[in-house]
């Protein structure tokens, strides 16, 4: 009886940004509302690259890494970052993005992978639930 | 392709002891595991007795803002500059939110340059509501790290104030940081943190009046190890995280520290997982009482003894009969 009275831990997420990009105003704004939506959010700090930003997500486990963009290098960057998660076995952490994206690209990161893409002027509720129902439900398993 | 999603324990271990491509996010899954409940910690501390443990297991305390974090760094910087081929592994410690839940883990910020390094695994942890400084699943994670081949584990935190020594059980030796501008010498001869430090580290040593305050420790730690009959001082360091001075010193001096007298540390480590489990078992204890005490609704039992009608101690020996 007592395991399935234990609580849940927070669910984990990476919420941070790729590249040669500076403007922290709009990442820190989400990382701060999943925390108090209680998520546990790993922020790693300014001018990642892919491949460390997939070697933290690894080693966080975290279920999902959220990248905010302001350079207009999304497309190229997030799909370094979804071809890591495939040779670190795993790209079943969720990808979804954020921030100044063109809507003629939103098509092309969703078809590289990518969940979701929320643009400028999305409620923090909207990016929240979204996320919380994305995570609900288990991706594919591609055994 | 064959990710590590819904392996168990076994499997995550085989994972861990191979050298496939899954170890490191097998490690990572099991790391998660280790977090959820002191059972599933105990478990996976004794599927990995057998394994490698780490040489070094030092724990890192202080204030909030002391710079632990970038001292941290510093440490792993120095210790991937003398063992080339050697891996190292960090847990990070940072408050949860007492009001939501959530937290944001960021001690990674300071320690940036390590996010290539294969032989550096750092793992950010939130407390999740446990108080003394670290949380329920540090003893595990850091087994994992030694099973994953981490040569020494460096144990971060949360920022601390007077009351927080949990670090000490999870750890060889405690490593306390301080910045000038902490205190004088009667802060230093309180009772609480000051006594689990193994060893004292004055970081910001390149502020102006860091010489005084390093002098008020000195002053400080003699009058104590004078009055507990101790030999040797107790060691003080001053290192700046910023300029990376004195960290060169307070790596080898820590290695010096842990090189004598290998069986002591065993039967240390031993005793602190011993201790591990006994708390593992009263918490259980503690919660199959409360399933039962709500459960059952003895509410009229709480009225019984406040009535009188009952005495504490054979209310409590019913309640250790029927507890299941």
């Amino acid at each position: 009886m007592t395991e399935n009275t234990e609580k849940k831990n927070p669910i984990r997420l990476l919420i941070g940004k790729v590249g040669l990009d500076g403007h922290t105003r709009g990442v820190l704004y989400v990382a701060h509302i999943f925390r108090d939506a209680g998520y546990e959010v790993i922020y790693p700090g300014l001018r990642k690259s892919p491949k460390q930003i997939v070697n933290m997500a690894v080693q966080e486990d975290v279920k999902a890494i959220g990248l905010s963009f302001l350079s207009g290098a999304h497309i190229p960057l997030t799909e370094q970052v979804i071809q890591g998660l495939k040779e670190k076995f795993a790209d079943d952490i969720l990808v979804f993005c954020g921030g100044v994206i063109p809507d003629d690209d939103i098509e092309t990161l969703k078809h590289m992978g990518v969940c979701e893409v929320f643009t400028p002027g999305t409620s923090d509720k909207k990016i929240i639930d979204t996320v919380t129902a994305l995570l609900a439900e288990p991706p594919d398993e591609n055994v | 392709m064959k990710t590590c999603k819904g392996k168990n324990i076994a499997e995550l271990v085989d994972d861990i002891r191979s050298d496939t491509v899954a170890k490191i996010r097998s490690g990572a899954k099991l790391m998660t595991l280790a977090e959820t409940s002191l059972s599933s910690t105990i478990q996976i501390l004794s599927v990995l007795a057998g394994d490698p443990m780490p040489r070094i297991i030092l724990g890192i305390t202080g204030a909030p803002g002391s710079g632990k974090s970038l001292l941290t760094g510093r440490l792993i910087e120095e210790f991937r500059k003398r063992y080339t081929e050697r891996m190292i592994g960090v847990i990070a410690i940072d408050p949860s939110s007492p009001h939501s839940g959530g937290a944001i883990l960021g001690d990674r910020i300071r320690m940036p340059q390590y996010a290539d390094d294969d032989k550096v695994f750092i793992r950010s942890l939130a407390t999740h509501g446990q108080v003394g400084g670290v949380t329920q699943g540090t003893r595990a994670v850091t087994a994992i790290m030694g099973a994953l081949g981490c040569d020494i584990v460096l144990i971060e935190t949360v920022g601390v104030g007077q009351m927080e020594f949990a670090v000490r059980e999870v750890s060889d030796a405690v490593a306390i940081i301080l910045a000038p501008g902490q205190g004088d010498t009667i802060q230093f001869l309180k009772a609480g943190l000051m006594e689990i430090g193994d060893l004292f580290v004055v970081n910001k040593s390149d502020r102006a009046d860091s010489a005084q305050f390093y002098a008020q420790l000195l002053h400080s730690l003699q009058i104590s190890d004078c009055a507990r009959g101790r030999v040797i001082n107790t060691p003080v360091f001053q290192t700046s995280a910023r300029d990376n001075t004195g960290v060169s010193e307070l790596f080898t001096a820590v290695e010096i520290f842990f090189s004598h007298d290998p069986l002591w540390w065993k039967a240390r480590r031993l005793k602190q997982t011993k201790a591990l489990v006994r708390r593992a078992i009263l918490s259980d204890a503690q919660k199959r009482m409360e399933y039962f005490l709500s459960e059952n609704n003895k509410d009229g039992m709480i009225s019984e003894i406040l009535e009188g009608k009952r005495t504490l101690s054979i209310a409590v020996d019913e309640l250790l009969r029927n507890a299941k």
